[in-house]
């Protein structure tokens, strides 16, 4: 499936650039899409829901999205359909789906929307949109590989001081059920009863500054498969638990560099990462690292995640809604614990290799 | 003499001012105060949806037309790929539409696009601007 992305690349090429494509004046679609070659030099996979392992892989990180919006004046309906890492071709996720309704300054939204906890959370998928190839795996992969949520927001926006965009948003979510693909032979199902949050987002001319405040009450089920020999299956449930997290991002643009810094705490985990990127004409070489120090849960004596990565990458503009990334990431996991490795490694460090291209129409 | 080389000089001086005038960011209502160029990359960074309390709507050049290279370069140092990924994470997310793309790259089809909402605002070649064009400001190159 891999090779009909790359026929989609081709296609996508042909474009001059992204601009959604307008069915009618109120109409329009447009999408997204990465796929990558990747190989590390751990037998033990790393990442989860990509599962990368020291077998050359095509198809880990290919990701196409197709969105379509409705305007009409203060009324927006959208819907964004994603076949994410872990998903088949066949088995697309409806990352959000939802009605917005404009009164002045404030807009309402109802239905599946995109968790709006760190910076590129609303972005996660479109490897286009940022510089690395994957977001700091770090922090985008530390609530529970939850992307999306059913239930309701409003963002009010507020200018400040004439030179300032403040955008203050609370969420509420309902219950949601979600599976989370670490490995072969285990997956992890989510339910989650409730949750809520608010993000306030401070743009200026060159930076953003985003702060956030996260919480949800969950159970989850590991449920393993031909983990032992002679054990098919089994399962381990752990119910009423919860996550509570407070994240500070700030981001900003100095000419050609890019700085960016992240960083969350909360009830399970403690990470951060920042990252420095350089544009010089269509190349962009950046630096990344990211920690994740694990705490004691109901879950496990550790949340088991604890470990750190290093990013050194290039990526180049092949065209103006084109772009391809080569990649290095060096994983460490702390003190036996599993770090980013989907389960703990017998080794614990993994070097990560990636050639990725990235699109959008 | 001295009268003479006065009038050169402020010639010479009027000369510069004209050649550095480049692009007008302009609308056809008069619902619009001149703007900020602070607010201007806030508009076209996509960073701010709303001017002077107002929902806007924002048009673009063709992609591979010249006057849409050469404005973001100027206005914000930027050049169209990075334009593209900045759009792409803001239509993604639900957050902002990207620039309505005008047709062709002609002035008239982008009067015509803006005469039918009172809140549309475009850009344009200082030259090229129509007589009825309420400019809100003017992008200047920075080194001549």
């Amino acid at each position: 499936m891999s090779k009909m992305l790359l026929a989609l690349l081709i296609l996508i090429m042909s474009f001059s650039s992204f601009a959604e494509i307008e069915l009618t004046d109120q109409l329009s679609i447009s999408g997204f899409g990465s796929t990558s070659l990747t190989k590390s030099n751990n037998q033990t996979a790393v990442i989860m829901n990509r599962v990368i392992t020291d077998e050359v892989c095509w198809d880990c990180d290919t990701t196409f999205g197709l969105q379509l919006d409705y305007f009409n004046d203060a009324f927006k309906v959208s819907t964004q359909l994603v076949k994410r890492p872990q998903d088949k071709w066949s088995a697309p996720e409806l990352e959000w789906a939802y009605v917005g309704y404009n009164v002045g300054e404030v807009e309402f939204r109802a239905g599946r929307l995109r968790i709006p906890i760190f910076l590129a959370s609303e972005y996660y998928y479109v490897s286009h949109a940022y510089n690395y190839a994957r977001p700091p795996e770090e922090l985008y992969n530390s609530i529970l590989g939850l992307t999306a949520y059913n239930g309701a927001s409003v963002v009010w926006n507020v200018e400040l001081f004439n030179e300032y965009q403040l955008a203050i948003m609370p969420f509420i979510g309902f219950n949601d059920t979600s599976l989370v693909d670490a490995g072969d032979k285990l997956d992890v199902e989510l339910d989650i009863d409730s949750m809520s949050g608010i993000n306030f987002l401070l743009s200026g001319e060159y930076y953003r500054w985003n702060l956030s405040y996260f919480t949800a009450d969950f159970s989850q089920t590991f449920q393993f498969t031909n983990a032992k020999p002679d054990v098919p299956y089994f399962e381990l449930s752990f119910l009423n638990d919860s996550v509570e997290l407070y994240s500070l991002g700030l981001e900003y643009e100095f000419d050609s560099l890019l700085l960016t810094a992240e960083r969350q705490i909360g009830n399970l985990r403690s990470t951060w990462y920042a990252s420095a990127a350089y544009r010089l004409n269509k190349f962009v070489p950046y630096i990344q690292y990211g920690e994740n120090r694990a705490k004691i849960t109901s879950v496990s004596t550790y949340d088991d995640k604890s470990g750190s990565s290093f990013v050194m990458g290039l990526r180049y503009d092949l065209l103006y809604n084109v772009s391809l990334n080569i990649e290095w990431q060096k994983f460490k996991s702390f003190g036996e614990q599993r770090g980013s490795f989907v389960e703990t490694p017998n080794k614990p460090e993994a070097d990560l290799y990636t050639l990725m291209f990235n699109f959008v129409f | 003499m001295r009268c003479l080389l006065f009038f050169i000089l402020n010639f010479l001086v009027s000369l510069q001012v004209s050649a550095t005038d480049l692009y007008a960011v302009f609308t056809l209502s008069s619902d619009f105060e001149p703007l900020t160029k602070s607010k201007v990359i806030m508009l076209f960074r996509g960073k701010t949806k709303y001017l002077q309390g107002k929902k806007i709507e924002l048009s673009d050049w063709p992609q591979n037309n010249n006057i849409r290279h050469e404005f973001y370069q100027e206005l914000l140092g930027k050049d169209l790929a990075q334009m593209n990924a900045y759009w792409a994470r803001l239509s993604f997310s639900g957050k902002a539409r990207p620039p309505k793309e005008i047709d062709n790259g002609s002035v008239e089809s982008l009067v015509e696009w803006l005469a039918v909402k009172r809140f549309r605002i475009g850009y344009a070649p200082i030259d090229l601007l129509p007589a009825n064009a309420n400019v809100l400001y003017i992008v200047k190159k920075e080194k001549p």
